[in-house]
């Protein structure tokens, strides 16, 4: 009961927000960024920090002794982390920083060479179904779609400021298939904010009474 | 033929003109009998004119040289040589005096002065009992009255009009002053000028007689610069100066100086005064006025920075009236809040009290829109078919990637997803890479399993938290059971459940199916690109509205894609149809609005927003063309 109606207060000091910015609605979006740093702070020290301790305090049985010098290793990166507080240029500091986003950038860059660009690319490369006239025009508008949209992000000019004259209405058209797919994605986003809305709304009526 | 010595008897060479080893002047040929050479037939060896009339008038002054001048023409006078160049102070004062006047005196008349020097050279010269000159008498007798010069063209008025210092105006008497008695030829403003001095030099005292014949050489110092000390004092400085400097810089620091100078000069009225320019007593900088050009204010400046810093008035007639958020004033605050009402109304303020209006009627009314009766979509249908026709000996692994913020959408799914699992009776694992899923995680299947009798370890483990993203999701495709070694409920090591434990669980391709429960793009995309391309478990994905336009490239890919995507409210209500035909409906919680009435609502707001849409190109349309 009191969990409802704390948090029914919350959602009306943020809806006060239309009315423009006021100290009510300052005060729950500190507390939102408030508990939800604690709480991930929580989840960090429970499910990550924790448990890597716990393998070199008190080894599971069986575990081998490479086992609890292997777990040190993301403990001295993170104290060396730490140490960014008080000498922030030293590179031992950003030692362990450098390495996540090395081993992150390599390892991003990998998957989206496997997982998106090639597949995707492959995909666009589609053989004509004449068989199916929906499929064909949807193939159609997808490969004219991807050329001009391509052919948009071509910002060569020649010296005189202008386009060569195949890629200049290529990339109208593709300036068009951007325009309308960003459309797309924002009448989604509206309909994804609605259904938040009608929710807390509903979460309200019901906690009013109605 | 070599020349003896008069002096010291060396033989010398014959070319020679001085004696190599006393230095004195060698007779040559045709000067033998004059050993003792005149300055003035050594002058005319040289090439100074002026030299060679300053000679002539001492030959004729002292009568020293009494030798016939009739053989003798004029010759301009020869180049100077050393021997004969007198110093600056062996020079005679008369000389001195003799270039003054000269110097003053226009060319005219010292032309007419020249041929009275050297005038009929067959006169004799030399005569004791000849009288001095005029301006000889004027030194010894100022009082007397200056005999008229039979050559003079001028008469004495005009004399005392151009010389005024050296012809007085006839019957006036007027004492002579010091500075007439020292140089009456010359004025007053040239009596203290000597060769040396370049600058004027200090004014002589009443009492100060000048010496005409004193150059006043001896007394200038040679300039030194006053010496820089460490820690210069204003005591030092002061001491320094007066010592190093000489008179006649000194005067000219001085500005009391300078006026009197000034005033000395103010005095002079001959038109062959030299133009000086008296100093002012005090050097004022004028402001340097620089005339840069200045461009014009742009149309329409001027009159915003009035308007900005203008009390703000509201016009509720006007609408869209904003005020600018850089304005800061407090009156200008004060103004805004109480017209911010007004201005808030128009037009956000209605399209706010509108939508929420339609959505509080649609939700507390609930009108009779009717059920939604067609058929379950494409997308929903393949989304059921691949959980059920999963292999059922194998678990699921549900990845909880989504948070508070889209948990309208996502939780229905979620809900929709664990019905589905739990009543085909199918083992699952949850993990997650965002820090606020393992929370929803636990909280959905807590919900549920009470319906479905559904026992934690034994039918499913909520694994918590994977950080790292990209690393994260690399790990747990190599090694699973070391990337979550202890579930999120109880903390408890997951080695020891019979889910997991007993080798049951080796690692990725252990699970059967892969649920994506994502609500960004980012963490469906890593999800794909790190696990679904190094592994053959299939890969089906339900998430938001928004979402869907993202998500679907990915749909139907080969090696790395997803099976089937389930979006929105749309999306979960159809699945919930899917689910109903299959296991029955099941009994909607009361108090929770039913997903139909969220959708009916759902659907009259973005009617309401794509009314509004169209007004709004309606009106600026109509701006347009009446603009035109």
């Amino acid at each position: 009961m009191i969990g409802g109606i704390v948090a029914g207060l919350l959602t009306l000091m943020v809806f006060s927000y239309l009315i423009g910015a006021n100290p009510l609605w300052r005060i729950a979006q500190s507390l939102l960024v408030g508990v939800s740093v604690g709480y991930v702070t929580l989840v960090v020290l429970t499910q990550v920090i924790a448990p890597q301790v716990g393998r070199i305090v008190q080894p599971a049985p069986g575990t081998p002794a490479s086992d609890s010098w292997l777990a040190l290793v993301p403990i001295v990166l993170g104290l060396l982390l730490l140490m960014r507080l008080a000498f922030p240029g030293a590179w031992p500091a950003s030692f362990g920083l450098n390495l996540v986003v090395v081993v992150g950038a390599s390892l991003a860059l990998a998957g989206a060479l496997a997982g998106t660009i090639v597949p995707q690319s492959l995909d666009t490369m589609r053989l004509l179904n004449f068989n199916n006239p929906a499929a064909l025009v949807g193939d159609i508008v997808l490969l004219l779609g991807v050329i001009c949209g391509l052919a948009y992000f071509t910002f060569s000019a020649k010296p005189d400021g202008q386009r060569h004259a195949l890629i200049k209405p290529l990339a109208g058209a593709g300036r068009w298939v951007l325009i309308l797919t960003f459309g797309a994605l924002l009448g989604s986003l509206a309909t994804t904010f609605y259904a938040a809305l009608i929710e807390r709304l509903d979460f309200l009526s019901h906690l009013v009474g109605f | 033929m070599d020349i003896i010595c008069p002096k010291c008897g060396t033989l010398n060479k014959d070319a020679s003109r001085f004696c190599a080893r006393c230095g004195e002047d060698l007779p040559h040929d045709g000067e033998s009998a004059q050993e003792n050479a005149t300055p003035h037939e050594s002058a005319r060896s040289l090439d100074l004119p002026w030299l060679q009339t300053v000679q002539d008038r001492a030959v004729k002054q002292t009568g020293r040289l009494a030798e016939p001048q009739a053989n003798k023409t004029p010759e301009p006078p020869p180049a100077l040589s050393p021997s004969a160049a007198s110093t600056p102070a062996q020079r005679q004062p008369e000389d001195v005096h003799i270039l003054a006047p000269e110097a003053a005196l226009p060319s005219s008349q010292q032309q007419e002065d020249e041929p009275s020097i050297d005038a009929d050279p067959s006169k004799p010269t030399g005569d004791p009992n000849e009288p001095p000159p005029g301006w000889v008498l004027g030194i010894l007798e100022p009082d007397a009255t200056p005999t008229p010069n039979p050559d003079q063209p001028y008469e004495p008025e005009e004399l005392a009009h151009i010389m005024p210092w050296a012809h007085p105006q006839p019957g006036t008497e007027q004492p002579p002053t010091p500075e007439d008695t020292t140089s009456p030829g010359l004025p007053p403003w040239l009596s203290g000028v000597t060769v040396q001095e370049t600058l004027a030099t200090s004014t002589a005292s009443p009492d100060k007689t000048v010496d005409p014949i004193d150059l006043g050489i001896d007394d200038i110092e040679p300039f030194m610069p006053p010496e820089v000390a460490e820690q210069p004092t204003e005591e030092g400085a002061a001491d320094i100066a007066p010592a190093q400097v000489p008179e006649w810089l000194r005067s000219l620091s001085s500005t009391r100086d300078k006026a009197e100078q000034a005033a000395q000069l103010s005095s002079q009225t001959n038109l062959h005064e030299v133009p000086v320019q008296a100093p002012e007593p005090e050097i004022v900088a004028e402001p340097v006025a620089r005339h840069t050009p200045v461009r014009p204010p742009r149309a329409g400046a001027v009159e915003t920075l009035f308007a900005l810093v203008q009390p703000l008035t509201v016009d509720t007639t006007q609408p869209g009236v904003r005020i600018p958020s850089t304005i800061t004033s407090l009156d200008l605050r004060a103004q805004k809040a109480r017209s911010r009402p007004l201005d808030w109304l128009l037009p956000d303020g209605i399209i706010y009290i509108a939508i929420l209006a339609v959505l509080l009627s649609v939700l507390l009314i609930r009108p009779p829109f009717g059920d939604v009766t067609a058929p379950a979509a494409p997308g929903a249908q393949e989304f059921y078919s691949a959980i059920k026709d999963s292999p059922s000996d194998k678990p699921v692994l549900v990845v909880y990637d989504w948070d508070a913020t889209r948990s309208a959408e996502m939780s229905v799914l979620s809900q929709a997803v664990m019905r589905q699992l739990m009543s085909s009776r199918r083992r699952f694992v949850t993990i997650s890479t965002n820090p606020q899923g393992p929370g929803f995680a636990e909280q959905i299947t807590r919900n549920a399993r009470e319906r479905y009798g559904y026992v934690y370890e034994r039918d499913y483990l909520v694994l918590g938290y994977l950080p790292g993203n990209e690393a994260a999701l690399n790990a747990l495709v190599n090694n699973f059971n070391q990337s979550l070694p202890r579930d999120y409920i109880y903390n408890r090591n997951v080695n020891g459940s019979r889910l997991i434990g007993g080798g049951q669980l080796r690692g990725i391709d252990s699970f059967g199916l892969i649920i994506a429960l994502t609500s960004e793009e980012a963490e469906l995309r890593n999800l794909i690109e790190q696990v679904g391309t190094r592994t053959n478990v299939p890969i089906v994905a339900a998430v938001p509205q928004g979402l869907e336009p993202l998500a679907r490239p990915y749909l139907q890919v080969q090696h790395a894609g997803i099976k089937a995507i389930l979006s929105g409210l749309t999306g979960a209500l159809q699945y919930n149809r899917q689910l109903d035909l299959q296991y029955g409906a099941t009994a909607q919680p009361s108090g929770t609005l039913s997903l139909t009435d969220r959708l009916n609502t759902q659907s009259v707001a973005q009617l309401l927003l794509a009314l509004i849409i169209l007004a709004g190109l309606v009106r600026i349309g109509m701006k347009k063309i009446l603009r035109r």
